[in-house]
């Protein structure tokens, strides 16, 4: 599958290279207001949006590596065709909520072009940050396609456990 | 009407294993579709604006700081310190375990992750030496839970946004709960060894043999000196001492211990994140959560049915944990905190309690919910390491859960043990 493997770059260099850009301008501040008595307010800013960024375009990694907090005491009371089924149902509700954040998202982008609202101290267009909302909601709908497909094939899900490499 | 949908589908999503921050935003936008007519586009900016918080940002840094620490080679140091200081006690490879745990607390704010840097050593060199392994497991789950309660902690942080608390404040709170729950583990290791017959080696170290050890972990010790120390003084404010802890544990595992290299930074960063970006993310789905409970007034309710049991604080907070307790068996910690800081932290203060307290408070209890069965993270790394089943760890754990459950009931008891130190600092 090409575009996974598109994809997958994509994230992990949205992943690295977001947490990077976060820890220097973080660091960067510490060290302004350590010397110079205050820090740069365009950098918290920057580097608060470069936060829900990840968060939002990283979000569809973490389904692929089964990272998302849920309880799964009650689908394990199962066998595996009941939790097969109960699978397929859970990645159809994250679907829909995902489609409604796509869709509602993207109006939300245009309606906030028409209005022409600006972040307060970088004075970009708030359109630029909030556009992860939707891309991130897109991007987790081409994972949810893909654990489908591979609950369908007969694939368990599994959990990843903190601090523990699989 | 309104409360009924929003509870009983939230439930049902859980259930099903569907991701708690997507029970939570689906719940929500069911129960605005079907019994109110808010208008829907809240939830998108609320899943913006939620996000769009100065200390949530200490969450990912922390992260990383751990896995940096662990990767970096800092856990075999405090482990060999954490061996010379009490390796000679009765039982000495768990109080090793036990001190080793406190001391990695201090620098990674996770639990999970505290019993994966320590008991991947531990366990192992425990049931070699004779201990019974299911013991050995649940030692180390159990202490792993010290993690979240010597500072740093994500879940306090989590406390401090949901609830407007002081981060700066719990974690410095967070510091005494965190060394008496550590000397009740080993008190409770103390007798069980004692009463098995568990091998003890090593003898009472000799001063020189101490400063070696402090020596040969110096670097890694200087961490929560950083951290603590630059929000105690007011030098930083937590998320910018996570910054800095990054970037010494970096700069300490490529060009002291040399255990790191850009490649392996690269994985590290990577991980932290994977781990991150699923807590933060239930944070942009649950303030439209809990916003639907706030107009329907539902903390309030609770607030009145709980002080009309009893209005005395030590049994209000008994109920609360009581409560938690339970919770925690069935609900991750972040969360449980994120849904039910809101609700109970106003009951708390109708009795009088001063909000930091009841953070710890809140923080202990969910913190046992750690190594509580069906979901219990540290039970399931713990299990994960030594392959002994959750069965047999969950028994062994028993009498350290009772043991925790004591100390909740010290610090509700005694403010001060929380209080003191925050009281001093700020």
């Amino acid at each position: 599958m090409k575009i996974l493997n598109v994809l997958r770059k994509f994230e992990e260099i949205v992943i690295v290279g977001s947490m990077v850009v976060i820890l220097l301008l973080i660091f960067g501040q510490a060290l302004f207001r350590y010397f110079l008595g205050s820090g740069l307010v365009w950098g918290e800013e920057l580097a608060r949006y470069v936060h829900i960024a990840q968060i939002w375009l990283a979000s569809s990694l973490a389904i692929k590596t089964g990272g998302h907090i849920r309880v799964t005491f009650f689908r394990d009371l199962f066998n595996t065709n009941g939790r097969r089924i109960i699978d397929l149902v859970a990645t159809l509700s994250f679907f829909v909520l995902m489609v409604f954040v796509a869709v509602k998202g993207t109006e939300f982008i245009f309606h906030l072009i028409e209005t022409g609202q600006r972040a307060p101290s970088m004075g970009i267009l708030m359109a630029i940050p909030y556009t992860v909302v939707p891309l991130g909601a897109m991007l987790m709908l081409i994972r949810l396609i893909q654990q489908f497909r591979s609950v369908l094939k007969g694939e368990i899900l599994d959990e990843g456990i903190e601090g523990v490499d699989k | 009407m309104t409360i009924t949908v929003l509870f009983i589908s939230f439930f049902v999503f859980m259930l099903l294993g569907v991701p708690i921050a997507i029970s939570l935003g689906l719940s929500t936008l069911l129960t605005m579709v079907f019994a109110t007519n808010l208008p829907l586009g809240s939830i998108i900016t609320q899943s913006f604006t939620s996000l769009d918080s100065f200390s949530l940002l200490a969450i990912p840094l922390f992260i990383l700081a751990g896995v940096l620490m662990s990767q970096g080679g800092v856990s075999k140091r405090l482990l060999k310190l954490a061996d010379v200081l009490v390796g000679y006690l009765v039982g000495g490879l768990a109080h090793g375990t036990i001190l080793a745990s406190m001391l990695f607390a201090a620098i990674s704010g996770s639990g999970p992750a505290t019993v994966a840097a320590i008991g991947s050593f531990m366990v192992p060199s425990m049931a070699n030496k004779g201990y019974d392994k299911s013991f050995a497991a649940a030692v180390t789950a159990v202490a792993g839970t010290i993690g979240v309660i010597i500072p740093p902690s994500i879940p306090f942080i989590m406390f401090g946004i949901a609830g407007q608390v002081s981060i700066g404040g719990l974690f410095l709170a967070g510091i005494i709960p965190g060394i008496i729950i550590g000397l009740a583990l080993m008190i409770v290791s103390y007798v069980i060894a004692k009463k098995r017959n568990f091998p003890t080696e090593g003898k009472f170290p000799t001063f020189m043999e101490v400063v070696k050890a402090i020596n040969y972990a110096k670097w890694a010790l200087l961490i929560p000196v950083i951290i603590l120390g630059g929000i105690y003084s007011g030098l930083f404010s937590p998320t910018e001492s996570a910054a800095v802890a990054c970037m010494y544990a970096a700069f300490i595992g490529l060009f002291v211990y040399r255990e790191l290299n850009f490649k392996k930074l690269y994985k590290v960063f990577l991980e932290a994140t994977l781990v991150a970006v699923p807590v933060n993310i239930i944070i942009g789905f649950s303030i439209s959560f809990a916003y639907l409970l706030s107009i329907e007034r539902i903390p309030a309710k609770i607030a009145t049915f709980i002080t009309g049991i009893s209005e005395n604080l030590f049994i209000t907070m008994l109920i609360i944990s009581a409560f938690l307790f339970v919770v925690g068996m069935f609900i991750d910690t972040i969360p449980a905190i994120v849904i039910l800081t809101p609700i109970l932290l106003p009951v708390a203060q109708g009795v009088g309690m001063d909000p930091i307290h009841f953070g710890v408070i809140m923080i202990v209890n969910l913190a046992i919910g750690y190594v509580t069965p069906p979901l219990g993270v540290n039970l399931f790394v713990a299990s994960h390491i030594s392959k002994v089943s959750i069965e047999r760890i969950t028994v062994a754990s028993i009498p350290f859960i009772i043991a925790m459950i004591v100390v909740v009931i010290i610090l509700i008891l005694i403010p001060q043990l929380s209080l003191f130190i925050p009281s001093v600092a700020l």
